[in-house]
């Protein structure tokens, strides 16, 4: 029965790369990541390996990278349990279907915690196999070490899960109905600000600067102190340490801990599914009507959104005043996402993560600048960085907003697509109509970064400049991407946005970005600073000149390849 | 009825003039299943023609073509004189359509809804204003014109997915079962407007439906189609004449001309599914 309720997943996404779009997507995908590891697996490898040279420390460096590396896929996969475990558990669609069947309670349980564990965790496979494998051929780890350490991250990834299925199920059966909705996110933001606490407390920056250390003796301390006790990520490096470091201090208290907690946890949660899970079910199917946090605020925006413009006899002498001026397509489009937007209540949550994801740029940047100034990066190196970092945040802001954009319009494309509006107008409606929120909130982190740590005003304006651009692109590219790989039948845009084409997208754009703040990287700090940099040659010049032609060019690629994509799939 | 159930009915030949949506050779396929098997159809000007079938015929991708929702294999589409494929825009200016399933932008309210349409259309202002009031008028929807379309029932938004296909005042019309959703009164409603459409704004109108006794009612002539096919055309009386039902109602005529044994069902099926009968797809 486990093996079905699975296997049927399986099968969907056997089937997905099957069709016809599928066919090609799969292996591009595949070519993309794999380049992606790849560089993942470099950049790791070249910091070990730089680490290691900082004699006598550097072994214990490594070692502390390690664990706050690990610490923070621990946080990323408490936050994304929560969220899956929710989703999964009570309000995937699905459920309805599932739970009219005859399926025994620990198959149902069993399949859905396998489901939310393989869910969450991709990520570890993507992100976590290549770095850590860099560590361990930078530290010149036996080839068993390998699929080691495979087996020693099955469990680490399966506590999170055990603990978020237990915390879904007291919440839903703990809670008014109405406020689980409100409790997931109140949950998945103190996660992510502990571990933000716990990773500041850390001052993962200083590591890179061991020079800013008064002494000897205060870096070996901090190197020495375990980064928090009882953690499951301190359990895996304590394993992975007689295969790295050839130290076996608590192998053993660590490995019986790292087997038993999944096991406890899933056999505890199995338990309390038994009795609690079809009352917290119930209660969160009310829920769906119910008038948690999120509900009264969303009645609140609709409402002022929806009288804006007066009633009906305002708003249609308003439209008489017009006259005989055409009304336009453009603006109709986007004026219809943006109403759409104000009352997607979903999307408010995604909100709070932007202020949260600036403040913690900004306070990171603070901590960076101190920490590393002069003597790793220099000047010129941090504000490379910052732009670096502010790009990353723009990517990701369109990945998470302007990528679903025509995913979202669901089933009621049947209007675009009989419309008398061309496919690419439609998508040059979506890219405008998104710009300007993503194009503010990039001028403002990279203008405050740069003033806070008392940038000259001609670097600001040149950054500026190139953030500009950049959003620009990523906007362009965002929505394009998005149309390749729509996702129509999704009504969830968070889930849109952490999709296998989101995650392309990503991925190809951070490539982009950087290569482009490559290309203008010389002929910028020769602009502002010509006495260090002095007069560039004619092929960094050129150079250059390629990254404006590539930048002119990017949004129109980007947005026509989608909108022959999207002719294609009709 | 027919021994080859898969059998082409022909084409009758009529001026271009005469016809506002000319179909010739509309062939789909998906993978190795042809949902329309070389479709060729003339819809009259200033007539309301109907579209029938059982389950599965491939009325909706035949319909769905014609409005440009899905694009052919092969075959041409000409609306009132521009071709779907090269001038898709002109085209679609002057066809509205109505989906089986009235799927629109729930967050939006009525009259948010309908200006859109009169913007994606690029209407002049004050028309957009006069046909808002008209057609909420007609469609007793004008109390809901400020609330959010999320709160309104399944006949409700049918009901506003007509107006905002009629709001453009397209020259042909596109119904993909009409009455679904709809009560007893807007039953009603829709065969007398459909009529009044016709007479009074010499609109054509090219709707698919299982109702036969709409089709019967308020449709000029009929296609028939069976497994991708066209298997019969013609008004009400020639199709009577056609399947031998000289006194049935179309709803014996119906059942008459997509009668087929099982055998002729596993070839036809087989055919579509580009496999030999009994083969396993």
């Amino acid at each position: 029965m486990i093996l079905d309720l699975i296997g049927i997943k399986l099968r969907m996404v056997r089937g997905t790369l099957r069709s016809d779009e599928g066919r090609l997507r799969g292996p591009f995908f595949a070519v993309l990541s794999l380049m992606f590891a790849a560089a993942l697996f470099r950049s790791g490898h070249f910091i070990v390996t730089q680490s290691l040279m900082l004699e006598p420390v550097g072994e214990l460096l490594v070692q502390r990278l390690l664990a706050i590396t690990l610490l923070v896929f621990f946080g990323l996969l408490v936050f994304s349990n929560i969220v899956t475990s929710f989703s999964s558990f009570y309000l995937a669609d699905d459920l309805e279907f599932l739970m009219a069947q005859p399926i025994p309670k620990d198959a149902m349980f069993t399949s859905r915690f396998l489901e939310a564990m393989l869910q969450s965790s991709w990520v570890i496979i993507l992100f976590g196999v290549p770095l850590f494998s860099a560590i361990g051929y930078g530290m010149g780890a036996h080839w068993s070490f390998y699929p080691y350490l495979v087996l020693v991250l099955i469990p680490f990834v399966a506590i999170p899960t055990g603990l978020a299925s237990i915390l879904a199920l007291l919440v839903t059966n703990i809670l008014a109905a109405n406020r689980t909705r409100d409790a997931a996110l109140f949950f998945g933001l103190v996660g992510f600000a502990t571990l933000f606490v716990v990773i500041r407390s850390v001052q993962p920056e200083r590591l890179l600067n061991p020079e800013s250390f008064d002494s000897i003796g205060e870096l070996m301390r901090l190197l020495s102190v375990p980064t928090t006790s009882y953690l499951p990520s301190d359990w895996v490096i304590n394993m992975l340490a007689p295969m790295l470091f050839g130290t076996r201090g608590q192998w053993m208290w660590s490995a019986t801990f790292l087997a038993l907690t999944p096991l406890a946890l899933y056999f505890i949660s199995a338990w309390l599914h038994r009795p609690l899970y079809f009352r917290g079910y119930t209660k969160t199917q009310e829920g769906r009507h119910g008038g948690g946090l999120m509900t009264i605020a969303r009645n609140w925006a609709v409402e002022r959104s929806r009288r804006a413009g007066g009633d009906y006899h305002e708003r249609m002498a308003k439209l008489r005043a017009l006259g005989e001026q055409p009304l336009s397509s453009l603006k109709a489009l986007v004026h219809k996402d943006q109403a759409v937007f104000m009352r997607d209540a979903s999307q408010w949550s995604q909100l709070l993560i932007v202020v949260a994801i600036i403040i913690i740029y900004l306070v990171n940047f603070k901590y960076f600048e101190i920490a590393a100034n002069e003597a790793l990066l220099g000047d010129v190196g941090l504000s490379f960085f910052n732009l670096a970092a502010c790009s990353f945040v723009t990517v990701t802001l369109c990945g998470r907003f302007l990528f679903p954009a025509v995913s979202v319009e669901g089933r009621s494309f049947w209007l675009i697509l009989q419309a008398p509006i061309s496919l690419e107008r439609f998508l040059v409606g979506k890219w405008l109509g998104s710009l300007a929120p993503i194009v503010i909130i990039g001028q403002l982190l990279i203008w405050s970064s740069n003033l806070l740590v008392g940038t000259p005003f001609l670097t600001c304006l040149l950054s500026g400049i190139q953030i500009l651009v950049i959003t620009v692109i990523c906007a362009a590219v965002a929505v394009g991407m998005g149309a390749l790989y729509p996702q129509f039948h999704n009504p969830n845009a968070a889930k849109i946005a952490s999709s296998f084409g989101a995650v392309i997208f990503m991925i190809s754009c951070i490539f982009l970005t950087l290569m482009l703040l490559g290309m203008w990287f010389y002929p910028s700090m020769t602009i502002t600073q010509p006495e260090r940099f002095g007069s560039l040659s004619f092929g960094l010049w050129a150079i250059a000149a390629l990254g404006i032609v590539i930048a002119a060019f990017t949004p129109v690629i980007a947005l026509k390849a989608g909108a022959s994509s999207l002719r294609a799939r009709f | 009825m027919s021994t080859d159930p898969v059998a082409s009915s022909p084409l009758p030949e009529s001026s271009p003039d005469d016809v506002i949506v000319r179909v010739r050779g509309l062939h789909k396929k998906y993978g190795d299943f042809t949902a329309v098997d070389h479709i060729d159809l003339d819809v009259p000007r200033g007539e309301v023609f109907g579209v029938l079938g059982p389950n599965g015929a491939g009325k909706t991708t035949t319909l769905r073509m014609i409005t440009g929702l899905i694009a052919p294999d092969r075959g041409e589409v000409i609306i009132d004189g521009h071709d779907l494929g090269r001038a898709p825009v002109d085209a679609r200016r002057v066809t509205g359509f109505i989906p089986d399933r009235p799927y629109v932008y729930d967050k939006l309210t009525t009259l948010e809804y309908l200006r859109f349409i009169g913007g994606l259309y690029k209407m002049k202002a004050n028309h957009v204003a006069a046909r808002i009031e008209e057609l909420l008028t007609l469609f007793g929807l004008k109390e809901w014109a400020d609330s959010l379309i999320e709160s309104f029932s399944h006949g409700m938004k049918q009901r506003l997915v007509f107006c905002g296909a009629l709001l453009p005042e397209p020259s042909v019309l596109v119904v993909d079962e009409p009455m679904v959703g709809l009560d007893p009164r807007g039953h009603r409603l829709i065969k007398s407007l459909f009529r009044e459409l016709v007479a009074d704004k010499k609109m054509s109108i090219l709707l698919s439906t299982h109702t036969l006794e709409v089709a019967e009612e308020v449709c000029d002539r009929i296609v028939i189609i069976n497994h991708g096919r066209i298997v019969a055309r013609g008004s009400l009386g020639e199709l009577r004449l056609e399947s031998g039902q000289t006194d049935g109602n179309l709803e014996q005529v119906f059942l008459r001309i997509t009668e087929e044994s099982q055998a002729e069902r596993d070839q036809a099926v087989a055919e579509r599914f580009g496999h030999e009968p009994g083969e396993r797809p």
